[in-house]
């Protein structure tokens, strides 16, 4: 067979074996989400990249006390936020990280669920929107707040830092009980979040 | 019998169903047809269905066009750049296009255009099946079956289809209800561990190592051709695949394609075989169009 012949027959499979490789290596070193790029690793893990991967902020407030920001999944928002979280999400690189954080910054929020203190300064951000049942949350002693619904104010009004981390949803079936947890796969340094 | 003895008559009068233009034209077909449900980012979401079913459209109004290089070049252009520029963000079977389109492309430079066609069919599939083993191996979550316990909890398609399976179905909703919201608003520190439901292990462990079976048995017969007794029923387990795997989490992407380039590697004697293909083509349609209207945007 001709050379020219050889290279039209095998061109597409050898790009194929280049890309799902690559998907691999990516996947192990930069935490690429298995269900996506091309390696063919959908349905092999539980972590759906909408729907099982965690993009979650944290941050200071004024008084240094930590808040927890809870990204919305698969939320129709603006299209350049949305499509940079779910690079975060997907393939979450320090520089996909940064970019996402520099959006969450400026992001409007509309917080959900109230903060337990009478005095955090969160509290004045209410817009009205109440949890259905917050008292899981209150348990756990961490205070969320849901972003971004685009009519609250600026992350940057009430936090002094804001990073990014995210988790990924782990299963495991054993003795006929099943476990369920999230791992922290990738963090970003809290970036200073003031406007200047 | 001697109804299928006339019908298989019939159709071997036909002139070759596995010639080059059908396989271009259904390619064509697939991507006018459903080139807009396929899930892209925003940005491309407005140009690549138009673009494709512009050009595609083209091709099959001028089937002169089917075998000119320029339009698959200008195609294979427009998949691939869109594939590249969302790389990350786009589902599998888009590579999938993007591979097939690329072939389609090539065998318009060979002077076997026929057999380009039928090698990348088979090559293709063969590596794909492949790959999604080897991920399988890989995971953490495959071989112990709570892969297909946890899809079956989250995803409402494959949900109701266990929910009426497993026997208890109030266990099945504490559960549901449980894991559902500690994923909505998690305890990033905690580990949640509940009874798992026997029936749904089992039926879990089934169906995960059911899965792996056929994909292996697809992935060896179509790159390696082994193991040879089981070598005249490997298109019988790619279909077995797609009607199995896309019926309880229907992405019929994959199903399109497969059919095409299962239809494509099929060699021009074997009359059943085809057929079963060009019914698995239309099975698509017709459920890309039911799941469309009915369920909206499916996983993946």
């Amino acid at each position: 067979m001709k050379v020219k012949e050889r290279c039209l027959m095998y061109a597409v499979p050898g790009l194929l074996c280049l890309i799902a490789l690559n998907q691999i290596r990516l996947s192990r070193t930069d935490k690429l989400v298995a269900w996506k790029g091309g390696g063919f690793g959908m349905f092999s893990t539980p972590d759906h990249p909408t729907f099982n991967r965690l993009l979650q902020g944290h941050g200071k407030d004024a008084q240094g006390r930590e808040v927890r920001i809870m990204m919305p999944a698969a939320v129709s928002v603006k299209a350049d936020w949305d499509s940079r979280w779910e690079q975060a999400r997907k393939y979450p690189t320090q520089e996909n990280l940064s970019a996402s954080l520099q959006q969450l910054k400026d992001a409007s929020i509309s917080p959900m669920i109230l903060p337990l203190e009478e005095d955090d300064p969160a509290r004045n951000l209410r817009t009205g929107t109440s949890p259905t049942d917050v008292s899981q949350i209150m348990l756990t002693g961490t205070r969320y707040i849901l972003v971004p619904m685009g009519n609250g104010r600026k992350v940057s009004d009430f936090l002094s830092t804001v990073g990014m981390d995210v988790w990924e949803l782990r299963v495991q079936l054993e003795s006929g009980r099943i476990k369920v947890w999230y791992e922290l796969i990738a963090t970003s340094e809290g970036i200073n979040a003031s406007k200047s | 019998m001697a109804f299928f003895n006339w019908i298989k008559a019939k159709l071997e009068r036909c002139p070759p169903l596995v010639d080059r233009d059908l396989i271009l034209r259904l390619t064509c077909l697939f991507l006018v047809l459903h080139a807009e449900k396929l899930y892209f980012p925003p940005v491309a979401k407005g140009i690549f269905p138009v673009f494709a079913i512009v050009v595609c459209g083209l091709m099959l109004a001028f089937p002169i066009l089917l075998r000119s290089r320029v339009p698959w070049i200008v195609l294979s252009l427009g998949c691939w750049t869109t594939i590249l520029t969302n790389w990350n963000l786009i589902d599998n079977h888009l590579y999938l296009i993007g591979y097939w389109v690329l072939a389609c492309t090539l065998s318009n430079f060979s002077a076997n255009p026929v057999e380009i066609l039928r090698t990348n069919g088979r090559f293709i599939v063969g590596l794909s099946f492949s790959f999604a083993v080897l991920w399988k191996f890989m995971s953490h979550a495959w071989l112990d079956g709570s892969f297909f316990y946890m899809i079956s909890l989250f995803d409402q398609r494959i949900g109701q289809l266990v929910a009426a399976i497993v026997d208890d179905p109030p266990v099945w909703s504490s559960t549901l209800v449980q894991l559902k919201a500690f994923t909505m608003i998690p305890d990033l520190g905690l580990k949640m561990e509940i009874p798992a439901m026997h029936s749904l292990v089992t039926l879990s462990r089934i169906a995960c190592y059911g899965g792996l079976t056929l994909e292996i048995l697809v992935a060896l017969l179509f790159l390696l051709g082994r193991p040879r007794f089981l070598l005249k029923l490997r298109d019988y387990f790619l279909v077995a695949f797609c009607l199995g795997a896309y019926m309880l989490a229907p992405v019929y992407g994959f199903a399109y394609v497969f059919s095409i380039m299962g239809l494509a590697q099929c060699g021009n004697s074997r009359t059943w075989t085809r057929l079963m293909y060009v019914l698995l083509f239309c099975f698509a349609i017709v459920m890309s169009h039911v799941a469309t209207a009915g369920v909206g945007r499916l996983i993946d």
